[in-house]
């Protein structure tokens, strides 16, 4: 381990790929990682590498890492375990910049692959070259069309994953996708050879490409360093981590109560909320987090106004604002004076208020105009399902959006008619969740991300 | 460092209670007012400094768990009972333990009780030196009420910590009692992680427990790990 980011650009962005064990057998990884970056679209020069020769979708073979021309940026190491380590002498002889390992059978199997693992490790410390894996799925920076991976090419846009499983890759940026969203950079780690969590997290913490990173975690490779590089990042963007391996307690006799209490879990769950990441329980979260808070500002004090047009779902999200620790105050007199000028006589304008029965889409708007003067710090917008103008309620709650100073959430209730209506208010910066509880939910991190910046500066 | 610490790891042994407690003093981390008797005699002079009841607690290097081999005795009313809580727990404790290294008696005023708390301090593997904030009694034991962070603590980490709690709520006050004084258990909080950081030795701490209470707090037992290697 080399404990810096140096060198992850040439993986990133590399100028030239050769992809090592390239096949023609649409069956073998040999082939589909060359189809993906082929049919990805991949800009600079691709070289097969095959002892065999013969062509790869087109391109013809480079008998070996020796006959490459010198300095290409990546090579992608698609070869059996046995041929690995003369593999990476022979790319760090050819003046290869970085690699990728998609090989397994290493350190996880344990005896013979952990032998070899141990041998890469002596054989990397010595070098500027970067390895990521071995035992990974590659990785992907969808921006610039380099997909050194099998996983799938996802829709483009700005949030990142860092994950220690290869498969939780398509499984994130399609989530992200149905909702609307789009993956930067997707990175599967491995057996964190040389790239690790850390320098990955530093690296995607200063491009300017991400705006969230999304981490899937089951250890700490470089904990510390990792930590103090998460506290920097926070305060640029969000970070919102999945860490598994909630269960043991490890549980031995100890010296005192405390470390018979520091079960691994406890202790990572104190360090991570301390340099403001957002840890996530369940993959839902980590979905529901990911999205959100790429989405909207952080809020910045805990009062928040509720807008609805029926009472039931008010009242619950009013409850599981109030369990969160969020202040729901009825807006100034004067400001209720100005909303009954044009809410139906039935509706209720204190907090949360209640339009009734909305026959005007112009009354959100006007609302929200309104109570963005109170010194609130966030709005939940609640839509029930009887609209036939969706779309030009979700115009009208974007302009809104973009003329109140404060984050703007939407609760929309009924989620067969979401799809393209979500899309339409998450490319537009507006997070919609069907249920105001996972709305409030998401509110209430970020507001305890603006209590952590508040925080930080004053340090 | 502590010339305390320094001294004791020089010599490759842990703290006795006393000497943690005048460690955590001097850190501004506040224990009930104390002496250290070497004799029964001794104890009865010390126990003029301070109001009754008082409290005998056996100091010795070899014993960890003092109330288990009845090396704590509670609700002593006056310097006679002092005196003979002295000679009896010494006896108690040569018949059970032979071979402990006995080294007197700590001697202290017995405490109102308060709110139970846990203050601690271990090493983890992967992020290093971390502390433990958690509700004691059947809190720590049975709900496992505790919450971490990595030293060193900022004000707001401290704040945080309480914040994170899950029965945060018997800081109001339950059955009667006034809010509790977090702003002490804020500062108590902060000087520990600085006690904590400027003496790396340290390997293992636990303050258990600190009552707290309307007004300030105290730890009334203590005890530290050193490690020698360093």
């Amino acid at each position: 381990m080399k404990s810096s980011s140096h060198g992850l650009d040439s993986l990133f962005c590399p100028q030239s790929i050769a992809v090592v064990g390239a096949s023609a057998d649409p069956e073998k990884m040999g082939f589909r990682v060359m189809r993906n970056l082929v049919e990805g679209g991949f800009r600079g020069p691709l070289y097969p590498v095959n002892p065999k020769g013969g062509e790869v979708l087109g391109r013809v073979c480079v008998p070996s890492v020796r006959r490459l021309p010198k300095g290409v940026d990546l090579a992608i190491l698609v070869i059996p375990r046995s041929g690995m380590l003369s593999a990476l002498r022979e790319c760090i002889d050819a003046d290869v910049r970085s690699a990728v390992a998609l090989t397994s059978g290493f350190r996880e199997v344990g005896e013979e692959g952990d032998r070899v693992q141990e041998e890469m490790e002596a054989l990397l410390k010595r070098t500027p070259f970067r390895l990521l894996g071995p035992n990974c799925a590659g990785f992907l920076n969808n921006l610039q069309d380099v997909y050194a991976s099998i996983e799938i090419r996802p829709p483009k846009g700005n949030l990142s994953l860092i994950s220690q499983s290869g498969s939780l890759m398509s499984a994130f940026a399609s989530n992200m996708g149905a909702r609307g969203l789009g993956v930067a950079k997707s990175v599967s780690m491995g057996n964190k050879v040389d790239v690790t969590e850390a320098d990955l997290l530093e690296y995607l913490g200063e491009d300017e490409e991400t705006h969230l990173i999304a981490c899937y975690l089951e250890d700490l490779r470089e904990g510390k360093r990792f930590l103090s590089i998460a506290r920097e990042v926070s305060k640029k963007k969000p970070i919102v981590v999945l860490k598994a391996g909630r269960t043991p307690e490890g549980k031995k006799a100890t010296f005192s109560h405390t470390g018979a209490l520091a079960g691994e879990d406890r202790v990572i769950d104190g360090a991570l909320r301390q340099v403001g990441i957002f840890r996530a329980e369940t993959l839902d979260e980590f979905y529901d987090l990911s999205y959100g808070l790429s989405l909207s500002k952080p809020l910045f004090g805990n009062h928040i106004g509720i807008l609805s047009d029926a009472g039931g779902p008010g009242v619950i999200a009013t409850d599981a604002a109030v369990g969160y620790g969020f202040r729901i105050l009825p807006p100034s007199q004067e400001n209720q004076e100005e909303l009954r000028r044009f809410l139906p006589p039935f509706s209720s304008v204190a907090n949360p208020i209640d339009m009734t029965f909305t026959r005007d889409v112009s009354w959100y708007a006007r609302a929200l105009g309104l109570l963005s003067k109170e010194p609130w710090h966030g709005f939940l917008v609640i839509i029930p399902s009887h609209f036939t103008v969706r779309n030009e309620l979700a115009e009208t709650l974007i302009d809104a959006s973009r003329h109140i100073a404060q984050p703007l959430f939407v609760s929309w209730l009924s989620p067969w008619e979401i799809p393209e209506t979500m899309r339409q208010l998450t490319q537009n910066k507006v997070p919609v969740y069907t249920t105001p509880e996972r709305a409030i939910h998401v509110m209430a991190k970020l507001a305890s991300y603006g209590r952590w910046l508040s925080n930080q500066e004053r340090l | 460092m502590h010339p305390l610490i320094q001294q004791a790891t020089t010599h490759h042994r842990n703290l006795l209670e006393p000497e943690v407690w005048e460690v955590l003093n001097a850190y501004g981390i506040e224990t009930p007012p104390f002496r250290w008797a070497r004799s029964p005699r001794e104890a009865k002079q010390l126990a003029s400094h301070f109001p009754f009841p008082q409290v005998l607690k056996v100091v010795s290097p070899d014993i960890i768990h003092k109330t288990e081999v009845g090396g704590v005795v509670l609700g002593l009313r006056d310097e006679n009972e002092v005196e003979a809580a002295f000679e009896a727990m010494e006896q108690e404790i040569r018949r059970t333990l032979p071979e402990a290294d006995l080294r007197g008696a700590l001697l202290c005023p017995q405490m109102q009780p308060g709110r139970e708390l846990i203050l601690g301090k271990v090493e983890d593997p992967q992020i290093g030196s971390v502390v433990m904030l958690g509700l004691g009694g059947i809190f720590a034991e049975l709900l496992r009420d505790v919450v971490f962070r990595k030293t060193p603590l900022s004000a707001f980490d401290a704040k945080e910590m309480i914040a994170d709690l899950k029965f945060h709520d018997v800081f109001k006050g339950v059955r009667g009692s006034g809010p509790l004084d977090l702003e002490a258990l804020v500062r108590t909080l902060l000087a520990f992680s600085r006690l904590v950081e400027e003496n790396p030795a340290i390997k293992e701490c636990d303050l258990n427990p600190i009552l707290l209470y309307e007004k300030g707090l105290c730890a009334v037992d203590a005890r530290m790990l050193l490690s020698f290697s360093e």
